[in-house]
Parts: C-alpha cells; structure tokens; sequence
C-alpha cells in the first residue's frame, strides 16, 4: 500500500467515525423520544409517537449537549498532548530513581525499543495504583507520544516480555494508529459523558447498605443519568468494533520486526490469559481507553467477542508463534533441570540417597523423558536377544517385521520367501514370528537397531543392498504397500547405510543446472509441503475434527492456498511421497532444516509421540538429507 | 522539432535523472552515517559503564586480576578504535577493525561473567545489580542500533550497486559500505550479563 492509498484509507476512517458519531446520538434522541412516549401513553396523557413531545426534546437537548461538551473536553485534552491525556488518566511520570527499580527498568527497555524501531524517544508513564496487566500509548499527531504501562505489567512481565509490550505500542506508533485512535478516544469521550455525570452524582457505592444516601435525589437523578448514558456506553462500543481489529495483529507483527524475539511477545499474552480473572483496566475510563490498550481483557462469551476491541489472545498467540505451546514445554522443562541441576550443587554435602532420591523424583515428573522411553526403549528384552546371536537371525527378525496379521498375506509372503530364498529361511522367519508376537510389534524400532547393527558389521555393502532389493520386491508382491510398512522399510535401509536409489537418481543423472532449474519457489511447493503435513498430522491418531484444524494451522506456515487434508489410505500415495521427497530434496538445505524441525515441533505438539509419529518423522528427515535432526 | 531540440531534451532529462539519484545516494549514504553514530552512541555509554563495574567487582574479585584486566585493555583498545572509526565512518576497514576489538571486548566480558558467577555476595550487590541491568540495557541498545544500522548499509549499498545509480556512484566517489559484523562466530554469542 502507498502512501496515497494509506491517507485515502485514514480520511475514509474519519469519515465512517463521524457517521457513526452522528448516527449514535441521533439514535440515543430515538430511544429517549419512545421511552417517553411510551410512558406518557401509558399514563394516558394521550401523546403521540410521530411528533416529539416537549419534555422529550428537552432532555433529548440536554443529552446532546453532554455529549457534545464531553467530546470537546475531550478534544481539548487530546490537543494538550499525550501528557496532559496521561495524567487526566491518572497516570504519573516514571521515576529513575533508585527507589522505584521496575520504573527504571521500563525507561530503558523503551529507549531501547525507540532505537530499534527509529522513532523519537516517548514519554513514558505509569498508572502506579493498577494492578491489571496492560500498556497503551497516547498523543496527538504533532506532539511528543506517551506511552502509559500499568503497575501489574510492571511486576508481571521479565525484561523481554515487557519489551515485546513495548514494541507492540511502538508498533501503533509506526503504524499510524494513533490520530484514528485519538478521534476514536474523543467519541467515546463524548457518548460516555453522561455516563461519567452520572457516576459522580452516585459516588462510591456505601458500605453499609443501611445508609440514608442511598435515596437522596441528587443519588436518583445520577442512576437515572446513567441509565440513560449506557445507551451511550453500548453505542461506543459498537463504533469501536466498527474498526478493525486487525490493527492489533499488525502491530504485533511489527513488535515481533523490533525485537526479533516473537516468543516474549507470545509469552507475555500467556501471562495475560493466565490472569483471566483480572479485568483489562481497573480505572472507570476503561470503556474509553478499550481500543487503545494492549490487550482487552480475556473474553469468553460470543457476543463480547463481536463487541472486543481486540482479537482473542489465543488467535494472537497463534498468528505471533504457531508452536509456542510447545516452546513454552521445553522451556519450563529445560529451566526445571537447571534448578534440579544446581539444587544439587548446593546440597552437595547430603547422603547421596536423598540426592538420588530427588533426581529419581524429577526423571519421572519429566515427561519428554518418559516419551523418549516409550517410543525409542533400547532394551530388548532378554527373550529377544537369545534370538539374534547371528546375522542369519538377524535377517530372519528383519522379515519377520513385515508378516501380515491376515492370514492369506501370511501365507503368500512366506511362499515368497521361500521361493526367493530357501525353505529353510522361510521357516525361521515363521518360527520368530511364532515366539515373539507381542515384541515385533512393540519393539520395532530397537529390534531394527540391533539387527541393522549387527547386519551392517558383518555384511558387505553389496550384499546389503541384494538384501533390501530383495526385500522391496517381497513386499511389492504383497501388495499392501502402506505408509507405515515404507516409513519401516525406510528406516532399515538408513540403519544399513544404503542409500537411496530414487534421490541417487535425481542426483546422479542430472547435471547441476537441471538441478538449479529444479529448485522451485517457495510457493509453489504447496501440495508437496500440504502431501507431507497431512501425513505427519494424520499419525498422531486424534479425531478428524482435531486433526482438520491442527492440518490448517501448521499449512498456514507455509502456503496460503488452501489444500485438502490427505490420508495414508488412498492409492498411489507412497509415489506421491516420493516425487514429494524428490521436489524437496532439491530445495536448499535450511529450508529441509526447517521443515523438519517444525516437523518435530508438530509432533511433539501435543506432548507425546506416538510410535507411527515417530516413524514418519526418521522417514522425513532420512528422506530430506536431514538425519541430524532425527537422531536428537 | 529539429535535431538540436531533440538532443537538449534528452540530454535535459538525463541531467534530470541523475540529479535525482545522486540525491538519493546522498540521503541513503546520511542515512547509514547517522546509523552508525547511533551504535557509536551506544558503544561510548558501554565504554563508560564498564570501568565502573570493574571498580564495583574489584572489591570481591581480589583473586582475578586477570581476568579485571582483559576487560579494562579489551575496553580501551575498542575505546580508540571506536574514536577513529567514528572520525571517518565511511572507511570500511576501520569499521572492521572496531568490530573484531568489540568481539574481544565481549569475550572478555563473558569470561568476566563466568567468573563472578561464583561469587554470590557480588552478585547480591546493589549496586551491581543496577550496574548490570544499565549494561543489559546498552547491550540491546547496541544490538538495535547495530540492526538498524545494516538496515541502512543494505538499502545504501543495494541504491549504489543498481545500474544507473553505479555509474554515478563511482564518478561522485560513493564507496562501498560494510556491514558492522563480528567475522569469527564464537564472538557472536551475545554477553550474558543477566545473574539469573
């Protein structure tokens, strides 16, 4: 967007706040006009509905003038700058003095922010006696900003997070939010007015239910003046929602552009939703200041939702950091063994009982740890060593993982082997497949680890592959060539250190300018990234309905076309795999890098990895020239 | 329109034309110059807070002159270098050898780290801890500034190298700017100046 169409864009905003203005108090003269109508009628005074009665345009007038009178004092603090806006908010300068440490700490993470985002130095102030969380940022168009953050955030967020805070409010100022936001505050100023009167004519509700106060006719006409100004109230809130919302994801990205550091950002939301319990502003200016704050406060109801001045903090959280959830994990998780870690250091002169005692403790509260020992358990069980004292049963274990349940495959296979190879073999494969049933399911992966091991020791490298070749050809007579039974056969040509024939033939036949002109852009690998995405979604085994909206969040990463979610059971899938392989392998390595380890970020996505997640995930990074990966 | 006419038009428009990029490599070139003095800034306020912490550690750290001292020759050798970088912004090499004293200076600074670590009454120190906080804040300051200055050099040098912008560029003397980077990738780590 230029800067022509931008200033068409902000003239048109006025335009639709000034129609809103307008149309708001022509509808508050309405209401007032039917109400008294209505009661007059009831009263039998006989008046009409189509013709304003006297008492009605009196008080219509009056309203009006509130309103008026309220936006233009509005209008006169706007114009007195940011300061003055502060301060009538209650806010006060932040000190650097000794004293007030936190407040110190916040000047200079703004300075720092204004450096990095090369806009002059704010103001900076602070509403000391708020405990909610929140931070927004004042000033007309030609006067010095003032960025306002509350006590709670101050005590609430480390240095980073407030950091990212900060930047989001820079990001408003970059953005141009601001003089939109302060004709907004004028508005809202004006139609809260009444409001405003009312409140102070109730003053604080008394303790003592008892008191006489309570029926003074000054305390009736203020809950009758705000009565009618929460007519008022909706009708602002109804102008704010008529404004984007996608500002604030704007200037999220744009604070994410600042600090390069996007999970402070999203771990500062978190420490929001955390305090759902708090409002978004303890001051009575808060519907005022709604549209200018951080965050809005967390909102569960739909139809607050339509009316919030903000989006909700989860769809922000999403759009900052899709995998925060899972960085968050391993954060707590890394800082949980520093403390252990140093927990230990300091009581380094207890019996060494207690110290193992608490490791014992930690080692099974962690459950990474307990993932990695389901799906990758090393030990093989002593019944299953005994087997696999040579590289002949070794072999044998190494077909026996790929026997059917269906008893007709069953015996097709075996018939196969024995005509590939001889009777005799055909029968040990059937004998370990008799004894251990129950293992060659669960254990798959370490049993592939000793055999591979073992075969790799004592085998030649040709004779390793006439064992694989042997082994696709067997499994293509089977017919029942699903994803799992490649990822397997996948995973043992890794283990045996042969290569891959399909990428050895993009990589050999091709000189290096094919392979340049192969290498595609970004965009246009969409199926091939939605192909491999919906495969690595597919095996965690959730519902479709999760699994449907966990597809579209991660696809959003990469592409913006939509693609359909693919399953494992359609035909011809594991050729599309591999020309998906082959279009990727091509590509520049730190884009395979990443994908895979946002691969792995998926997987662990929901804190445990299935085997089948586990499986896919080595066939990926084999496959990308990203084994690396795979082994951490 | 005769031949002579047409010739001045042309040649009118190609003054034109170059007015206007020798324009704006002068607006880039004061871009990344006003860039640079931003990290300088910086840089002078890092150089003037470390003598302090140095004297503030002095009183705990009586048995690690050494590593007091890297820091203190590591500072003053960046001091000048910065000083003379600053005088003539536009000599890449200078700019460079002011990258790689930073890069010593920030070694220096970790090891100094490491070493206070061990030492819980430094770290309880009031002062110190105001101390550390004002260094972590120039530090971010430094790397901002450090950001938005190859902002400046990226756009100044991609305007330089462009096809009309080039011919101009050599003539009127635009030379080539560097980007403020450390070369050696251990000195990037940043300094962990946080007790935490």
């Amino acid at each position: 967007m230029n800067f022509f169409d931008q200033q068409a864009v902000k003239r048109r905003q006025s335009l639709i706040l000034l129609a809103c203005f307008i149309l708001a108090m022509l509808g508050m003269a309405v209401i007032i006009h039917v109400v008294i109508a209505g009661l007059s009628s009831l009263l039998e005074r006989g008046s009409s509905f189509s013709e304003p009665s006297r008492p009605a345009l009196a008080l219509i007038g009056l309203v009006w003038l509130t309103i008026i009178a309220g936006g233009f004092f509005r209008y006169l603090d706007v114009k007195g700058g940011g300061a003055v806006l502060a301060r009538r908010f209650g806010a006060v300068r932040a000190s650097d003095r000794s004293r007030f440490d936190r407040e110190k700490l916040l000047l200079n993470v703004v300075a720092e922010v204004a450096i990095a985002s090369s806009t002059p130095q704010p103001d900076v102030y602070v509403l000391r006696n708020e405990s909610s969380i929140n931070a927004f940022v004042l000033g007309a168009e030609d006067s010095r900003h003032v960025v306002v953050v509350t006590q709670g955030a101050l005590d609430a967020f480390d240095r980073d997070e407030l950091q990212a805070v900060i930047a989001h409010e820079f990001g408003h100022i970059r953005n141009g939010d601001l003089p939109l936001n302060m004709r907004l505050l004028i508005a809202m100023g004006g139609l809260m007015a009444i409001d405003e009167v009312g409140r102070l004519l109730v003053g604080d509700p008394p303790a003592d239910q008892e008191d006489r106060v309570l029926l003074h006719p000054g305390v009736m006409v203020g809950y009758l003046l705000r009565a009618i100004g929460s007519i008022g109230v909706l009708a602002g809130q109804l102008i704010r929602s008529a404004f984007s919302r996608q500002r604030e994801y704007l200037a999220d990205a744009v604070a994410a552009q600042f600090t390069r550091h996007p999970f402070a950002l999203a771990a500062a939301l978190d420490i929001i939703r955390q305090h759902h319990d708090e409002p978004a502003l303890h001051t009575p200016h808060v519907q005022e200041l709604a549209h200018l704050c951080f965050q809005s406060g967390p909102t569960l109801k739909w139809y607050r939702r339509l009316l919030s001045s903000h989006p909700s903090i989860q769809s922000r959280i999403d759009a900052i950091d899709p995998h925060f959830a899972v960085k968050l994990r391993k954060l707590r998780q890394s800082q949980a063994k520093t403390d252990d870690s140093s927990a230990r250091e300091q009581g380094g002169g207890r019996s060494p009982s207690v110290v193992s005692a608490g490791s014992f403790e930690t080692e099974a509260a962690s459950p990474e740890r307990i993932i990695a020992r389901d799906v990758n358990a090393t030990e093989l069980s002593d019944r299953v060593l005994l087997l696999l004292p040579d590289e002949g049963s070794c072999l044998a274990i190494l077909f026996a993982l790929f026997v059917s349940d269906d008893a007709f495959k069953r015996r097709e296979y075996y018939s196969a082997l024995s005509f590939g190879f001889n009777e005799r073999f055909a029968e040990s494969v059937r004998e370990v497949v008799k004894l251990i049933p129950d293992e060659l399911r669960k254990d798959q992966l370490s049993i592939i680890e000793h055999a591979t091991g073992v075969l790799r020791d004592s085998l030649q490298h040709e004779n390793r592959q006439r064992i694989l070749l042997k082994l696709e050809g067997l499994l293509g007579v089977r017919g029942d060539y699903d994803l799992m039974t490649y990822a397997t056969l996948q995973l043992i040509r890794r283990k045996l250190g042969v290569e891959f024939p399909l990428i050895e033939s993009v990589v050999d036949e091709r000189s290096p300018q094919v392979h340049a002109r192969r290498a595609k852009a970004f965009d246009s690998m969409g199926s091939e990234f939605a192909l491999l995405l919906s495969l690595m979604v597919e095996s965690s085994g959730a519902s479709p309905a999760i699994m449907d909206a966990e597809f579209e969040r991660v696809l959003k990463c990469y592409t913006q076309t939509r693609y359909p979610r693919r399953t494992a059971n359609e035909t011809g899938i594991i050729r599309e795999l591999e020309a998906a392989f082959q279009t990727l392998y091509v590509q520049p390595k730190p884009i395979r890098l990443a994908f895979v380890q946002h691969c792995l970020e998926i997987v662990q996505h929901d804190g445990y990895v299935a085997r089948a997640e586990r499986a896919l995930l080595d066939l990926f990074a084999a496959s990308l020239g990203c084994e690396e990966l795979a082994a951490a | 329109m005769s031949t002579g006419m047409l010739f001045l038009v042309v040649a009118g428009v190609i003054a034109i034309a170059a007015i206007v990029i020798y324009n704006r490599l002068i607006t880039l070139r004061n871009r990344f110059l006003n860039g640079f003095s931003q990290i300088e800034v910086q840089l002078q306020r890092r150089y003037e807070l470390i003598p302090n912490l140095v004297e503030t550690a002095k009183a705990y750290l009586k048995h690690e002159n050494e590593t007091l001292l890297a820091v203190t020759e590591a500072r003053n050798t960046a001091s000048q270098r910065c000083a003379a970088a600053a005088r003539n912004p536009q000599d890449a090499s200078l700019v460079g050898e002011l990258a790689s004293a930073e890069g010593v200076l920030s070694g220096a600074m970790g090891r100094l780290n490491v070493v206070m670590e061990s030492y819980p009454d430094l770290k309880a120190d009031a002062q110190m801890q105001q101390l550390q906080e004002e260094l972590t804040s120039t530090e971010n300051r430094v790397a901002f500034a450090r950001q938005a200055y190859s902002d400046a050099v990226m756009q100044y040098n991609i305007a330089r190298e462009q096809f009309p912008a080039v011919i101009i560029a050599s003539a009127c003397s635009f030379r080539e700017a560097d980007l403020f980077e450390v070369s050696e990738p251990g000195m990037k780590q940043a300094v962990r100046v946080s007790f935490a």
